[in-house]
């Protein structure tokens, strides 16, 4: 997405849950020096970690919103964040395999869900489900 | 590397683009063990101003083998930000090129007049090139039509440590000189200072020494850029080097007093701050969410169409056939470790609370290949659960065999399933036996085929390496970097 953005006219914010990955996306985004690194957590809202409510046109994820324990708060608090009109894209695997359940299903992050009215046997989400989750808020 | 003293710019001390250039050389050199390469689109994002005294600094080249690609970085000891100068590829080369067979010659027909060197080194100082007596390797030098050729050689102050360099950046700058005496022959007197940007392709065969014969020819001229070719060989008219689409471009930032502006300025950079708006940010209409759902379904349909719908299916549905075999090993250590009598339930495995909705879904899957069979108390395991079992180190090397771009799925799930026991009954996390990485790793692009059939898959276990470390996110395994580790 970066090299798609023209310079000096977007910020662009790199978050994680944690700095673990930090100095590694540092290093491969190395020639984009305007990136700025910040710990966002989504199962708190933006304000409480120093972001500013209204401020992003654009947020990208991938294969992260799920990974909380109540999908509409953590969409509440990116909603939080988005400027008027602005938009959420994200990609998230939505059929659990036997593949994934092997590997990311006996990890504790994967339970970690206590929405079981919205998710009661995974965390996956359909699209159908994700789009009720994002009505139900105005999103 | 004294003589960076003698590469100036104005008043400026500028890291020589020959310099990166001999970085990448080396790295591709190392890469192809003396073997001919190639270096492609070799680019300039940002000139190295050399500080005063230029100590302090720490150059890194970095190479991701998966991509080719690579990246030439700098930062202050003191620093903590990477600033990237130089990004471009390497590739391995034949040795049966045009340029390989080729011998020294500069034909008759270029019509060169011979050039004075001091009429050369004064008109280059005019144009803000201040080259000092280290950076002045021409020894005969002739132009004409936009061509050129000459003798580069290192001083005697420098040219015994020739050696340590594949391409001393002092005889390629000077190769690039004689390039500009052929290029001043077609430009027009008001022609402003040009400096590089970019290498298209640099063919390296063998290093010339301290001294190289060169041959150059501008291929495109505008006010803005030239564009040339170079052919550098040794002394005995070897060929060595060969530059294609050498770029360099005019630039106002040092030019002759009195040119006029307009080039692009590439000796300094620009910061810039975000400051508080002073009007608020105009409201956008919402796109519509179909509007939205169209877009995505076109770029999914798209990626499928590319990378075959038949071979994506083919691939998720042997991601589950080898999940299913290696869970059915993992399983049966853990029957073995129990000491139980075939039937699986979670208490027999002693499977921890936190895991057990996992473990029955896992389970259930496995009944439904046919590989357990469910009754009132539990599962039992059937001919095919030990099929599956005895074959999981051969699903796992021939799913690896027919699905090499699906390698990581492979290896994780081998590494979850090899500790299915200690995970399962709480006595380790899944992620960090998913990270463990220490010991002797191979980075798998390189070494997952050189692995001899010898050595067995059966002596393999798959660690993976966390870059740099453990997140408790599973979403988070997009970033993983995987690797093989041999077990003894």
């Amino acid at each position: 997405m970066l090299p798609l953005l023209e310079r000096g006219l977007h910020s662009y914010t790199f978050s994680d849950v944690s700095a673990a990955f930090f100095a590694g996306a540092m290093q491969k985004l190395a020639a984009f020096p305007e990136v700025e690194f910040k710990i966002f957590d989504l199962e708190k809202p933006g304000a409480e970690q120093g972001f500013e409510a209204g401020a992003f046109d654009l947020i990208l994820g991938t294969n992260v919103l799920h990974a909380v324990s109540e999908v509409r708060v953590a969409l509440r608090h990116i909603h939080e964040l988005l400027a008027p009109g602005g938009s959420l894209l994200f990609l998230d695997i939505a059929t659990p395999q036997l593949w994934t359940e092997s590997v990311f299903g006996v990890t504790s992050g994967w339970w970690r869900f206590t929405d079981r009215d919205l998710r009661p046997l995974h965390p996956l989400l359909e699209r159908s489900q994700w789009e009720a989750s994002t009505a139900g808020d105005g999103i | 590397m004294a003589f960076l003293k003698d590469h100036r710019v104005e008043n400026l001390t500028i890291f020589p683009a020959t310099a990166f250039a001999e970085m990448a050389l080396e790295a591709g050199v190392q890469l192809f063990e003396g073997r001919p390469f190639i270096i492609e689109d070799f680019e300039i994002r940002k000139p190295l101003i050399l500080p005063d005294p230029p100590s302090g600094l720490l150059l890194e080249l970095t190479y991701e083998p998966g991509a080719r690609t690579f990246a030439i970085q700098s930062r202050l000891e003191q620093g903590v930000a990477w600033s990237v100068h130089v990004v471009g590829s390497l590739r391995g080369e034949r040795t049966d090129s045009a340029f390989a067979a080729s011998a020294w010659d500069v034909p008759k027909e270029d019509g060169l007049e011979p050039v004075g060197l001091g009429e050369f080194y004064g008109h280059m100082g005019d144009l803000g090139l201040r080259y000092g007596e280290e950076f002045r390797p021409i020894r005969e030098l002739s132009a004409g039509a936009g061509r050129s050729a000459g003798k580069v050689s290192l001083s005697d102050g420098i040219a015994h440590r020739a050696g340590e360099y594949q391409l001393h950046p002092v005889l390629f700058d000077g190769a690039l000189q004689i390039f500009s005496a052929g290029a001043a022959t077609v430009e027009g007197r008001k022609a402003r200072l040009k400096l590089p940007v970019r290498f298209a392709r640099i063919l390296f065969l063998r290093s010339p020494g301290a001294s190289s014969l060169v041959r150059t020819g501008v291929q495109e001229l505008s006010d803005e850029f030239v564009e040339g070719k170079l052919w550098l060989y040794d002394g005995a008219g070897k060929p060595c080097v060969l530059v294609d689409g050498f770029r360099a471009i005019s630039v106002a930032g040092a030019r002759r007093s009195g040119a006029l502006g307009g080039g692009r300025d590439i000796l300094y950079h620009v910061s810039w701050e975000r400051t508080p708006a002073s009007s608020p940010p105009s409201v956008q209409e919402p796109v519509p969410l179909s509007r939205l759902q169209d877009v995505a379904e076109e770029a999914l349909e798209q990626v499928i169409a590319t990378r075959g719908r038949a071979k994506l299916q083919a691939s998720m549905a042997a991601c589950d056939d080898l999940a299913a075999a290696q869970l059915a090993l993992g399983l049966r250590e853990m029957v073995s470790q129990a000491g139980s009598s075939g039937l699986l339930t979670a208490s027999s495995l002693a499977v921890a609370e936190a895991m057990r909705p996992i473990f029955e879904r896992l389970l259930a899957s496995l009944a439904q290949r046919g590989l357990l069979e469910k009754n009132a108390t539990g599962y039992r395991l059937t001919p095919s659960f030990h099929n599956e079992a005895d074959s999981a180190w051969e699903t796992l090397r021939s799913f690896i065999s027919k699905h090499s771009g699906h390698l990581t799925e492979g290896l994780l799930c081998a590494a979850n399933c090899s500790e299915l026991g200690a995970i399962l009954r709480g006595e380790k996390e899944a992620v960090q036996i998913l990270f463990a990485g220490a010991g002797r790793i191979c980075w798998i692009n390189s070494t997952v085929t050189g692995y001899s059939p010898a050595i067995g898959w059966r002596q393999l276990r798959v660690r993976c390496r966390k870059t740099p470390a453990i997140s408790p996110r599973a979403a988070d395994c997009a970033s993983w970097r995987l690797g093989l580790a041999r077990v003894d």
